[in-house]
């Protein structure tokens, strides 16, 4: 009875993991292998067929790896999808593979794309620093470098980086606070998770206003660990303090959907400006009644265009005109909503 | 005589289970993918293990005794972020030996404040290495303010990222792939441990106490003091691997290892370590850090989702150890 | 009256194709107690948990009220009115009386508890069986026979006709045993037809009024108690005539090794003085929780002591660690095999060899030494006549007296020359102990001090070239092996 059990569970396993190797990705990795030299074999695939039909020939033009940091929001996920749906109209397969936040994670997932020889480039949104180890190597075997969204610091062995910068939304957030209340007002700001890349990013941004508008007095700094909850129980205390507060940055819309329900109960939401990062639905929701003033978009499409596109170039050998391409970032008010909203045509 | 050898042999084949299991997940990913069965993957999954593996010898030590040390991954960070800061910067200079001591004492120091709680104070396990990890990891953010520390002594960013008899072509090209040196820190740490838990009298004693600490107390044995060193030692391991976390990624993040104390503690109970004591061997807590190596190096090969790749965790580690309560260990 | 409620017909049960039991008949009658003896092994508790619906028969049948019935688990077991109260009893310590009683069909409206109901039963049941208890205390603080007769109202309780208890004085002091025989006397009166398994042969006189004598899985003998000789029916335990219980072996007793004096810790024990010869085999009577076993785990070096001075051939010691202790030539068998005596989960080999690890250790005792371990195991395997399928089988896996014979083996492996035993045969057989009778004889002609601890006179008076009276916590008499009787112990105790 336990044996059969056990075998039954097995089995399921078994089952379970092809299910998920075959019909969870993008195409099979058992059918396609060694290197760059593949194209013929990958024609015929049926996958690439699936996948690019846009391409005249039909012929891949080589398998990308795709890394992430994680892709917990929808932000991260939309770019995701953006990436693999960007890569492969212009001809590349491309495996997918996130790290859960956590860096040595992902310097496997380097390490493990190198030694499977399968892959032509590597896309990286870098988890942290610990990664430029894992692109020493994928240089070494020869397989083109580019960062994208999250960058690292030391560029040596990255050939192209690809970035919309997140201190200039940072910036951007508070330039346009002071804007609509004056040089002399009271600021709370709600921080991401301490030490996490994005959170010093845009806090450079922020840093980088204060120190400009000496008037703005920050009455509350806290970590809302980019989460809802979490930011909700930091911003009651504040409210509940007494303390003036006059306006709120909020380093994504997820921390800000808990910010303004506090602000709800404390009817004072729509009066108090707040800016935040990402555009997500509810955010763009609350910017058209008039809840919130803006949300800054990382302007997934043209990173990942700007990607492929710098990645074609350097497998054809040729050389960019800048190793470094700065993306701008999308400030979505009530003044372009529709217009942005148009543009996404409800993809997320 | 017949019993007695039907016996020797079903426990060889509850010994040998849990490397069929193995077994039979690298014939399933090679079956899956051409990539998967090369030298160069294998010597990466052990690579990839060394940190897990060195943070489960220890812990090994301490479930045997019938404890649990959840403040591993904090430890790894603090020891990471300090050792990071002794190379870098001002002190980019130093001798590596220098980080590399920082990590190993911050990791016994640790260890030994986890050791005195709970065999001197009488502290449960669970509470007082769940203090520790709170405080080490609280303790690394405020050393690195939460920021990361990067530009690390080159020389030290080789202690893990460096291989034995690595060359390259005119171009610049890895020619030969060659053996990183993480793997003979992972082979070296298994036979220390195995020596250690299974051919000295303070292994023995190890046992002793986590199968009936009474007992073992009216033996004669030192049960605090061989309490407290179990702690000691998985605090020592989370050293090492501060800084081996440190050099691999080449930077001391105040983040860094977070949560895994619980993929070593799976991959000890996959091995067959009881979580109640007294029960256990250092071989079978290596190959379960080498089965969640390899369902994870599997699964990235394939291109499996990250969070696919939890959920088929959860099943396989339910699987494995399912069938080791319930087929292998059947009794009278 | 001798209405048999229930009976068993040649049931047979088999493990691993050893039978066990063949086809054993057997029957209890209303308001009777039956006692089933034989020695550990015997099918005892084999034949207990086929009643109790643990085990499924291999064949024959159960009979209850002449109806034939078969129980896939001990819970339709207590439905049916089949209850037992185990050696190892389980109840939840942080719970109080009445809960206890009730546990898993507490009285309820809804889901609410209707605890003041709860109560009143408890109450009227207890009353019912003349039992003194407070139904509002703790479990845990509660003495071992006060939750053995909360064991038996709890049984009781379910409508139990039959009642099966298994060793249910092992543990009490005599004036427990008593109340204990009380509330049987109870249960007997009710129509309850009780089954009592027992070591102590003494025990079944006083309270038995039939008595089955089982061996190898075959009832030797049933008859009734009037017809009972205690010679014949400890030979048809055993299999063999035993001369005597007590082995006489010649010694002599001499000069003085071990002194205490004065030896007091606060609110356990005070002003404990004695002296121990070698070759000496010296006794300690009283009443549970008199003390005894604080003294010797103080002597012993597991517990403090914070006045007083122990002398080893008259040179002091302190003996503040069990490794003190050992080094300067201590054993001590524990009073709690299970608890403090073996690792059960570990094999025959690791338990033997937990005291001399260092001792037999390669390079200064550092590299465990498995030759010499199993060569010391096998010795003494042979030496204490053990019962085994090789030295790696499971201690859980052993029988009471080849449990103990283990704890005692290990510590004569550390050739001590004063040994401490605490309730040496507590719930072993007959069998085994009379070998650990003759092992201690034999020990101390071989010039060791021995202390023994029981809480069972006749072993005391058979035994104890001397023994010391204790009482809350003193030394209450002294009495030589001459002099001492049941009567004398007694009144030592009570006259304090």
């Amino acid at each position: 009875m336990k044996k059969m059990l056990a075998i039954l569970l097995t089995a399921g396993l078994v089952a379970g993991l092809t299910a998920c190797s075959s019909g969870g990705s993008y195409d099979d990795a058992a059918a396609t292998s060694d290197t760059a030299q593949t194209t013929e074999e990958a024609a015929a695939d049926e996958t690439a067929e699936a996948a690019t039909d846009e391409t005249a020939d039909g012929a891949s033009l080589g398998k990308l790896l795709f890394l992430q940091t994680h892709n917990d929001n929808s932000f991260m996920a939309y770019m995701g999808e953006m990436f693999v749906e960007t890569a492969q109209a212009a001809g590349y397969e491309v495996d997918h593979l996130t790290a859960d936040s956590d860096e040595a994670t992902q310097l496997s997932q380097i390490e493990q794309g190198i030694a499977s020889g399968q892959y032509v480039g590597i896309v990286c949104d870098c988890t942290g620093e610990g990664v430029t180890q894992g692109f020493k190597e994928a240089q070494e075997a020869g397989i083109v470098v580019i960062t994208m969204h999250e960058g690292v610091q030391d560029n040596t062995n990255v050939d192209c980086v690809v970035a919309c910068s997140l201190a200039d939304t940072g910036y951007e957030a508070i330039r346009l606070e002071v804007e609509e209340l004056g040089e002399n007002f009271n600021l709370a700001i709600v921080n991401g998770s301490e030490g996490h890349g994005a959170t010093v990013a845009i806090r450079e941004g922020y840093d980088r206003a204060l120190e400009e508008f000496t008037g703005i007095n920050v009455v509350f700094d806290g970590a809302g660990n980019w989460n809802a909850e979490e930011a909700m129980a930091l911003t009651e205390t504040w409210f509940s303090s007494g303390e003036q507060i006059d306006g709120i940055v909020c380093m994504n819309d997820g921390m800000a959907t808990g910010v303004r329900q506090v602000m709800r109960d404390n009817g004072v939401l729509g009066t108090i400006p707040i800016y935040s990062n990402d555009c997500e639905e509810n955010t763009l929701d609350a910017i058209e009644a008039g809840e919130q003033r803006g949300s800054f978009d990382m302007n997934a499409q043209a990173q990942c265009d700007a990607a492929v596109d710098a990645m074609t170039k350097l497998l054809n050998g040729e050389t960019l005109e800048e190793k470094e391409i700065y993306v701008e970032p999308i400030l979505v008010t009530i003044d372009n909503l529709e217009e942005y909203r148009a543009s996404r045509e409800g993809t997320y | 005589m017949e019993q007695a050898n039907r016996k020797k042999h079903r426990e060889l084949v509850s010994k040998l289970g849990i490397v069929f299991v193995l077994l039979g997940l690298i014939v399933l990913w090679s079956f899956l993918s051409d990539a998967f069965f090369t030298t160069n993957n294998l010597l990466l999954i052990i690579k990839q293990a060394t940190l897990y593996g060195i943070l489960a010898i220890g812990m090994t030590f301490v479930l045997v005794t019938g404890g649990i040390d959840l403040s591993v991954g904090s430890i790894v960070a603090l020891a990471a972020v300090f050792s990071a800061h002794y190379c870098s910067g001002d002190y980019l200079e130093l001798p590596i030996i220098i980080p590399i001591l920082v990590a190993v004492v911050i990791g016994l120091a640790c260890g030994a404040v986890n050791g005195i709680g709970v065999a001197f104070c009488g502290i449960p396990p669970f509470i007082m290495t769940m203090c520790m990890m709170l405080a080490a990891r609280g303790a690394a953010y405020v050393y690195t303010n939460a920021k990361a520390i990067f530009n690390l002594n080159a020389d030290f960013v080789n202690i893990a990222n460096g291989f034995l008899g690595r060359t390259f072509d005119d171009q610049g090209l890895v020619d030969n792939y060659g053996i990183p040196y993480m793997v003979f820190y992972f082979v070296i740490a298994m036979a220390i441990g195995m020596v250690l838990l299974h051919c000295t009298t303070y292994g023995r004693k190890i046992f002793a106490l986590g199968g009936n600490k009474d007992a073992a107390r009216y033996s004669g044995i030192n049960t605090r003091l061989i309490e407290f060193s179990v702690y000691v030692i998985s605090g020592l391991c989370a050293g090492i691997c501060g800084f081996l976390m440190a050099s691999r990624v080449s930077s001391g993040n105040a983040n860094a290892a977070d949560g895994y104390e619980m993929t070593v503690i799976s991959a000890c109970v996959i091995g067959g370590v009881s979580l109640s004591g007294g029960v256990g061997s250092m071989y079978g807590t290596m190959i379960g850090v080498l089965i969640v190596g390899v369902i994870s190096n599997g699964m990235d090969i394939l291109g499996i989702n990250t969070y696919f790749q939890e959920i088929l965790q959860a099943v396989i580690i339910f699987a494995a150890v399912y069938i080791d309560v319930h087929v292998n260990r059947k009794r009278k | 009256m001798s209405e048999a409620i229930l009976q068993v017909k040649g049931l047979k049960k088999s493990f691993n194709g050893v039978e066990v039991l063949h086809s054993v008949d057997f029957a209890a009658k209303a308001g009777e107690v039956t006692a089933l003896v034989g020695e550990n092994g015997a099918g005892k508790s084999t034949l207990m948990k086929i009643l109790m619906g643990e085990y499924t028969a291999d064949g024959g049948e159960v009979l209850l009220d002449g109806k034939q019935v078969q129980f896939a688990n001990p819970h339709q077991a207590l439905m049916s009115g089949i209850s037992m109260i185990f050696q190892e009893m389980s109840p939840f310590p942080e719970l109080t009386v009445a809960e206890n009683m009730y546990i898993g069909r507490e009285p309820h409206a809804g889901c609410f508890l209707k605890k003041k109901e709860q109560r009143q039963m408890a109450e009227r049941r207890l009353a019912e069986l003349g039992i003194d208890l407070d139904i509002s205390k703790k479990v845990k603080s509660l003495t071992v026979s006060q939750i053995q007769l909360l064991e038996i109202a709890k049984a009781v309780s379910y409508d139990s006709r039959v009642v099966i208890m298994d060793e249910p004085t092992s543990s009490l002091t005599d004036s427990e045993v008593n109340l204990l025989f009380q509330t049987i006397h109870t249960l007997k009166e009710k129509n309850v037809a009780v089954i009592y398994i027992s070591h102590k042969l003494d025990e079944l006189f006083q309270i038995a009024d039939h008595v089955c004598v089982l061996r190898d899985g075959q009832i030797i003998s049933s008859r009734p108690i009037q017809e009972v000789d205690r010679n014949v029916m400890i030979s048809e335990m055993v299999g063999r005539n035993l001369d005597q219980i007590y082995p006489s072996v010649e010694k002599e007793i001499g000069e003085v090794v071990f002194q205490a004096e004065h030896l007091t810790s606060k609110g356990v024990f005070s002003d404990v003085s004695f002296s121990l010869r070698k070759g000496e085999i010296l006794g300690f009577a009283g009443m549970v929780g008199a003390g005894r076993t604080q003294v010797a785990e103080a002597i012993f070096g597991v517990e403090k002591y914070q006045e007083g001075t122990l002398k080893l051939n008259g040179r002091t010691i302190r003996n503040r660690n069990v490794r003190e202790a050992i080094e300067g030539g201590f054993a001590m068998i524990p009073e709690d095999r299970a608890r403090c005596g073996l690792n059960l989960g570990g094999s025959i080999r690791t338990n033997m060899c937990a005291t001399v690890l260092d001792r037999i250790g390669k390079v200064h005792g550092l590299l465990a030494n498995r030759a010499k371990e199993q060569e010391l195991t096998g010795q003494m395997s042979e030496q204490m006549h053990i019962k085994m399928n090789g030295q790696e089988e499971q201690a859980a896996f052993l029988s009471g007296g080849n449990q103990q014979k283990i704890v005692v083996g290990k510590w004569l492996l550390t050739k001590p020359e004063i040994v401490i035993m605490d309730e040496p045969t507590r719930g072993i057989d007959v069998g085994a102990k009379y070998e650990i009778y003759q092992l201690i004889k034999q020990l101390a002609k071989e010039g060791k001090a021995i202390i023994l601890i029981s809480s069972e006179m006749p072993e005391l008076l058979g035994m104890c070239d001397r023994i010391l009276v204790m009482k809350d916590g003193r030394i209450v008499g002294e009495l030589s092996s001459q002099e001492a009787s049941q009567e004398k112990i007694m009144a030592a105790i009570v006259n304090h």
